[in-house]
């Protein structure tokens, strides 16, 4: 493959997936910068690999596969441990909420992200990359390389610890696709 | 909802977060340079030296306890924290009855070992290192025969005659009445298989119940001279040994069946008497196989191809099967304990997972995801966990 026939690959990779990645990038680890870094490393590899890419996964699954195996590198790093205690300092600084400000948040549409944000990561990035990434149950196993029935078992467990309502038609979609 | 969902997950994150024009040519250039071999790091990677050593002192400072637990433990458990061993986790449930633990069963995504002393059941958590009761023991029950995932739980208590079906994320519980012989519990997702005998009139063979629906379906009539093995399931397949004679010398028959098609893929019969331990993996149905009196051997049948193809393997007792990695049973002095392989080309590589645990290993088994999970014979009767797909 040529390099330009390669730029082209890469261009239309970032186009199409990049935005996305980004963003999913960030909801694991929090950090735009680490994000940033995350996603370049995702799209090199990429890049770098075309050659030995033999279409055996999408480019979609192979993508979102990096981009999680990256963040859980980046969770097992110096790095993130020094962040979380940075954090868990902080969060020790800041006063509690009342129930009245409990309640107001509850009512909030980012309670939805918070809930799902406080999971343990195995449920949070089942139940991003399904509905935010909207990668089925398969392509998700494809990407986190354990069964669908893991899958599934782990995005019922999830919705209901981020007490998620999912109508029965849903739960059918998620199981069929 | 989805939608919603979807858009709730994406207010989360700050809005103008988006790959720039500007950072996909960076990373285009960065591509191109990496490509002709230029080693470039990225300034963000460099860390002043100062921090380095400030990080350091902090991980000292933080691991103390941590350094302190291993000491306390190391006389327990060295081999834990030797380099090979590093990702192998010890589980020690004290106030189980070994007999219950050598049939416990572990779910590697809720890390919990599930385990019955036959009048109740337990889950005991690997990472809290806490027991819960799931069902309440009872002083005249007669549990011998489950099955559980991450989701269901399918227990027969025999005292009282009736199958349950719990729901382990709803806790919605089913009970059905059950006069029949039932064995064989097989869970797939939300699909049981299980084994149904009856009387003369009524249906003998495999079942399949659809737990989202709770369906019932016939799959496989047993009509051969038993078998020596439990069936085996996974990924929607169904395999099923039965004992056949053909032209009066006894032999093995596979039925394979899809379970979400409902229909009977394959059938393989191989010039053996006793098959053990099937198993279904990596499109191969593994089997260890012999004839009486004489030495067994680790075969598989190819879906690909519907040939039997022997491993070869050591002489071995007991075997466990994933992928191409497999666990024996090898004779060790005037006993055995377990080693893992894996296989190449129809041979195998021996691993050196257990080689730091001096106690009897036994009692090989895998999860559907690949942990393999060994009883230890030691004086805590601890288990012993090793995810292959971790292995290096």
């Amino acid at each position: 493959m040529n390099e330009q026939d390669r730029d082209q690959l890469l261009t239309s990779a970032m186009d199409e997936y990049g935005h996305y990645l980004i963003r999913l990038a960030y909801a694991f680890v929090k950090d735009v910068s680490r994000a940033e870094d995350i996603v370049q490393e995702v799209f090199i590899r990429y890049y770098i690999n075309l050659d030995s890419f033999e279409g055996r996964s999408s480019v979609k699954t192979y993508l979102y596969r990096i981009t999680v195996n990256e963040c859980h590198n980046y969770f097992k790093s110096w790095s993130y441990r020094k962040t979380e205690l940075s954090s868990l300092v902080g969060s020790l600084l800041v006063a509690k909420q009342t129930p009245e400000e409990e309640f107001l948040k509850t009512e909030s549409s980012k309670y939805v992200a918070q809930l799902v944000g406080e999971l343990p990561l195995k449920y949070k990035e089942v139940l991003w990359l399904h509905y935010y990434a909207e990668l089925s149950v398969n392509e998700i196993g494809e990407v986190l390389k354990c069964s669908a029935n893991t899958v599934k078992t782990r995005l019922a467990r999830g919705r209901k610890m981020a007490r998620l309502t999912i109508s029965e038609e849903e739960i059918e979609h998620a199981r069929e696709h | 909802m989805p939608e919603n969902i979807k858009r709730h997950l994406d207010e989360s994150v700050p809005s103008q977060l988006t790959l720039s024009e500007v950072k996909k040519r960076k990373i285009l250039n960065e591509a191109n340079q990496r490509m002709d071999g230029r080693n470039f790091s990225s300034p963000r990677l460099f860390k002043p030296f100062a921090i380095g050593v400030a990080i350091l002192g902090l991980s000292a400072f933080l691991s103390f306890p941590y350094i302190q637990d291993w000491s306390e433990e190391s006389a327990f458990q060295p081999a834990l924290k030797e380099p090979n061993n590093e990702k192998i986790k010890k589980v020690t449930i004290t106030g189980v009855e070994y007999p219950s633990l050598i049939n416990a069963t572990y779910i590697a995504d809720t890390e919990e070992m599930i385990v019955t002393d036959h009048d109740g059941i337990y889950s005991y958590s690997v990472e809290s290192e806490t027991k819960r009761v799931i069902v309440e023991p009872k002083d005249n029950a007669e549990i011998f025969e489950l099955a559980v995932n991450g989701e269901w739980l399918v227990w027969e208590d025999v005292s009282t005659s009736k199958l349950y079906i719990l729901n382990r994320i709803s806790n919605e519980r089913k009970e059905f009445s059950n006069t029949l012989m039932t064995y064989d519990f097989q869970l797939d997702g939300d699909t049981l298989t299980y084994a149904s005998i009856g009387d003369r009139d009524s249906f003998m063979g495999y079942k399949k119940l659809d737990l989202s629906s709770w369906k019932e379906t016939e799959i496989h009539e047993l009509t051969g001279e038993g078998a020596n093995s439990r069936s085996a399931i996974h990924d929607g397949l169904l395999v099923i040994p039965e004992r056949i004679k053909v032209n009066d010398k006894s032999s093995v028959a596979f039925f394979l069946y899809d379970l979400k098609k409902q229909i009977q893929v394959g059938e393989y019969v191989v010039p053996y008497e006793v098959a053990n331990n099937v198993t279904i993996t990596n499109n191969k149905i593994f089997a260890q196989l012999y004839n009486e009196g004489e030495a067994s051997r680790l075969a598989y049948i190819n879906l690909e191809d519907s040939q039997l193809h022997e491993v070869n393997v050591p002489a071995f007792d007991a075997y466990a099967v994933y992928e191409d990695f497999v666990a024996l049973s090898l004779s060790r002095n005037d006993s055995n304990t377990v080693k893992l392989f894996q296989i190449e080309e129809n041979s195998v590589v021996a691993l050196p997972t257990f080689n730091q645990i001096k106690e009897r290993l036994v009692k090989p088994r895998f999860t559907e995801n690949g942990t393999l999970v060994v009883n230890g014979e030691g004086e805590q009767h601890s288990m012993y966990l090793q995810d292959v797909n971790h292995l290096e």
